[in-house]
C-alpha cells in the first residue's frame, strides 16, 4: 500500500460487491480507553497505544439513527496504510457471515469463497499485535487462511455493542514474563479486562506431610482478589480453577527431571473480565517457561462461547452471562496435544467439532505470540 | 525452522519449549532437548540459545548434540552423585541433619534437608563412629549426595579425605584451625575439638 488512494473490495455470496476508497485523510478521530499503567508495562502496549491512537474512523454510510436498523459499515486505516473494515451484524440474526479483511497482510476464506473472520474482535486484535512482532511472526507469502469452522458476532444492545467496540477491537494483549522478582518466575497477562499474575516458585523441598515421589510435584493455587469482580467478595470456584489449572499443566511439564521436589504455581486474578480460566492457564505456562522448568511445549488455552446460532471465540463477561454453551480447550501447539478440554451447555456433535476447530487454529495463534513474549524476554537478558 | 544450516548469531536461534530443533537421524538431544516419542526429531524444552556441539573425536556415534543454553535456570536441586555444602543444623545419636546450602558450587535457592547417616561418616571403621566427634550444630560441611533418600531427607556421606567439615566455630566464637583428620583446634584458646576434618586443598 502506497500513499494516495486505497481500494477494498469485498465480496461474498450474500453480499453485494463494495469499492470503498479513501483519497484524503479522514476528518474524525476516535479516542480510545486505555489503561495509563499499561503503557509502562511493556514496550509493546506503547507501540501498540500509539499505533491505534493514529487509527481514524469514517462511516461509509452515514451515522446510524438509533439502534442497528440497518447494516453498515465501518472502514478505518493506520498510518501504515494497512485497512482495517468490519461489518457488523444486524439487529436480525441471519445466515450472512461476518466479513473482515486485513487488507494486504491476509484474509480468511471458507471453502465456497466468501470471507470469513473466525475470531471475535479481541482476537483479532491478536493478529494486529502480531504484525507488531517482527517479521518472523507474521508469514509474508500467506495471504489466505482456510478456516473450516465459521464464527458470527452477537447480536446485543447499542450499549453492549459500544462496549465491545472500544474494549474489544482495541483491547491490548499485553503478555509479560519477569514481573514479580521474589518467584523463580512469573508472567502477567492483561486479554481484554481480564488481568492476570502468575508467579512460580521452586523446585523446592516438598513438605514433610507429604509422600515420597520419585518424580516432582505440581501444586496450583488461583485465587481471586476481593476486587477482581464487579460483586466484592469471594467466588466459589476457587478449587475447581486450581484442579483444572493442574489437570492442564501436568501434561506439559517434565516432572522427571526435579525427582523428589515440588514446583508451586500461584495465579491471582487481579481483574475478572470474562475467559479467566484460558487466561490464567496460558499466564501459568508463560511463568514455568520463565523459571526454567523444563515443559515438553507451551501450554495455550482458548475458549470459545455458543449464543443462538453464533460462535464466539474468547467471550467477554457478558457474553458469558447470556451463553447458551462454553467450551474451554487448553493444547501443546506445536505437539498439536489436547490437555484439556471441558464443555458446558448443550451442544450438538457437528457444533463440538465446529468449535473445537475454532480453538485449535486460536491456540496456534496464541502460542506464536507467546513464543515471541519468551524471545524478546531471552535476547534482552542475554 | 527453514534447513539444517549452521548455527548463526543473533536472535534467530532463540528457542522456546515445544520448538522443533532437528532429526535425531542427525542430532542427539542433550541439555534442554528431548526426543520426541516416536524417537525421530528433537523438541526444546527450555527458552534459550539452539547450540550444537561437535561429536567427540574417536567416538562411535557420528551425530552432534544439540543443546540449549543460556536459560534462566531455576535453583539448583542436589542429585545423586553431586558435592553439597551444607549447614548442620541437628546431632543426634545415629545421624546428623544438614542444611543444604551450595549443590556443585550453585547456590539453592530453597533449603533442601540431607542427613549424613552413622554409618556414612567415614570409610573406616564404621562401628566406632561417633556422631558427637564428628558434627557439631553449626558446622559447615562438604558431603556427597548417596541418593534421593527419603520424603524427608537426602542421604549424605563424607566417607572421603575431600568430604566433612570445612569450617566450624569453636566455643568462645573464632573459626577454629584443622590440625589432623579428627581435630581442631581454636586459635584463640587452644582448645582442640574432635571433627571429622575435610582435606583442603
Amino acid at each position: 500500500m502506497g500513499s494516495g488512494k486505497i481500494h477494498l473490495r469485498i465480496t461474498g455470496p450474500d453480499l453485494p460487491a463494495r469499492i470503498g476508497t479513501i483519497s484524503s485523510p479522514p476528518t474524525e478521530t476516535l479516542n480510545f480507553r486505555v489503561l495509563p499503567t499499561s503503557v509502562h508495562r511493556h514496550p509493546l502496549a506503547a507501540a501498540s497505544i500509539l499505533s491505534a491512537s493514529e487509527t481514524t474512523d469514517v462511516f461509509a454510510q452515514g451515522r446510524p439513527s438509533t439502534g442497528l436498523s440497518g447494516k453498515f459499515m465501518r472502514r478505518w486505516s493506520s498510518s501504515s496504510g494497512v485497512v482495517f473494515t468490519k461489518r457488523r451484524a444486524s439487529t436480525q440474526l441471519n445466515s450472512n457471515p461476518v466479513a473482515a479483511v486485513l487488507a494486504g497482510d491476509a484474509s480468511l476464506e471458507r471453502s465456497d469463497g466468501s470471507l470469513l473472520w473466525a475470531a471475535s474482535s479481541r482476537f483479532g486484535w491478536h493478529r494486529r499485535q502480531r504484525m507488531h512482532l517482527g517479521g518472523g511472526s507474521n508469514k509474508r507469502g500467506e495471504h489466505s487462511e482456510k478456516i473450516t469452522g465459521s464464527a458470527q458476532m452477537a447480536e446485543g444492545s447499542s450499549n453492549v455493542d459500544q462496549h465491545r467496540y472500544v474494549t474489544g477491537s482495541w483491547c491490548l494483549a499485553v503478555l509479560r514474563t519477569g514481573a514479580a522478582t521474589a518467584a523463580s518466575g512469573s508472567a502477567y497477562a492483561e486479554f481484554g479486562s481480564t488481568k492476570v499474575i502468575v508467579s512460580v516458585f521452586g523446585p523446592r523441598e516438598s513438605k514433610k506431610a507429604m509422600k515420597y515421589s520419585d518424580i516432582g510435584r505440581l501444586n496450583c493455587n488461583v485465587s481471586f482478589t476481593t476486587f477482581s469482580t464487579p460483586t466484592r467478595g469471594q467466588e466459589s470456584n476457587h478449587k475447581e480453577f486450581s484442579s483444572m489449572l493442574h489437570k492442564a499443566l501436568e501434561g506439559a511439564v517434565i516432572l522427571e527431571t526435579f525427582p523428589k521436589t515440588t514446583v508451586d504455581v500461584f495465579a491471582l486474578v487481579l481483574e475478572s473480565g470474562g475467559s479467566d480460566l484460558p487466561v490464567i492457564i496460558s499466564c501459568a505456562s508463560l511463568a514455568l517457561a520463565d523459571a526454567g522448568i523444563m515443559m515438553y511445549d507451551l501450554v495455550t488455552s482458548v475458549s470459545v462461547t455458543c449464543i443462538g446460532k453464533s460462535l464466539i471465540i474468547d467471550p467477554t463477561a457478558e457474553e458469558e452471562d447470556c451463553q447458551d454453551a462454553s467450551l474451554m480447550l487448553t493444547s501443546m501447539p506445536s505437539r498439536n496435544e489436547i490437555t484439556q478440554l471441558t464443555l458446558t451447555g448443550e451442544w450438538s456433535t457437528g457444533r463440538i467439532h465446529e468449535a473445537t476447530e475454532l480453538c485449535l487454529d486460536a491456540c496456534l495463534k496464541l502460542g506464536e505470540i507467546m513464543r515471541a513474549c519468551l524471545r524478546e524476554t531471552a535476547s534482552s537478558s542475554n | 525452522m527453514g534447513g539444517m544450516a549452521m548455527v548463526e548469531s543473533g536472535e534467530d536461534d532463540l528457542v522456546t519449549p515445544g520448538e522443533f530443533l532437528g532429526e535425531a537421524s542427525q542430532l542427539v538431544a542433550g541439555r534442554g532437548a528431548y526426543l520426541s516419542p516416536d524417537g525421530r526429531r528433537i523438541f526444546a524444552s527450555l527458552t534459550g540459545r539452539r547450540t550444537v556441539v561437535p561429536p567427540q573425536p574417536g567416538s562411535l556415534d557420528r551425530r552432534a548434540t544439540v543443546e540449549v543454553v543460556g536459560h534462566k535456570a531455576h535453583g539448583a536441586v542436589p542429585r545423586p552423585g553431586s558435592v553439597v555444602i551444607g549447614r548442620v543444623t541437628k546431632v543426634m545419636a545415629r545421624m546428623a541433619s544438614v542444611d543444604i546450602m551450595c549443590v556443585d558450587s550453585k547456590s539453592v535457592r530453597e533449603k533442601f534437608t540431607g542427613i549424613i547417616r552413622q554409618q556414612d561418616v567415614r570409610a573406616t571403621e564404621i562401628d566406632k563412629v561417633d556422631i558427637y566427634l564428628s558434627f557439631r550444630p553449626g558446622d559447615i560441611v562438604r558431603a556427597l549426595v548417596l541418593s534421593l533418600g527419603d520424603a524427608r531427607a537426602y542421604y549424605l556421606s563424607t566417607a572421603k579425605n575431600e568430604l566433612g567439615v570445612v569450617s566450624a566455630q569453636s566455643i568462645a566464637g573464632a573459626t577454629m584451625v584443622p590440625i589432623s583428620w579428627t581435630e581442631m583446634q581454636c586459635p584463640l584458646t587452644g582448645q582442640v575439638e574432635h571433627r571429622k576434618v575435610a582435606k583442603v586443598n
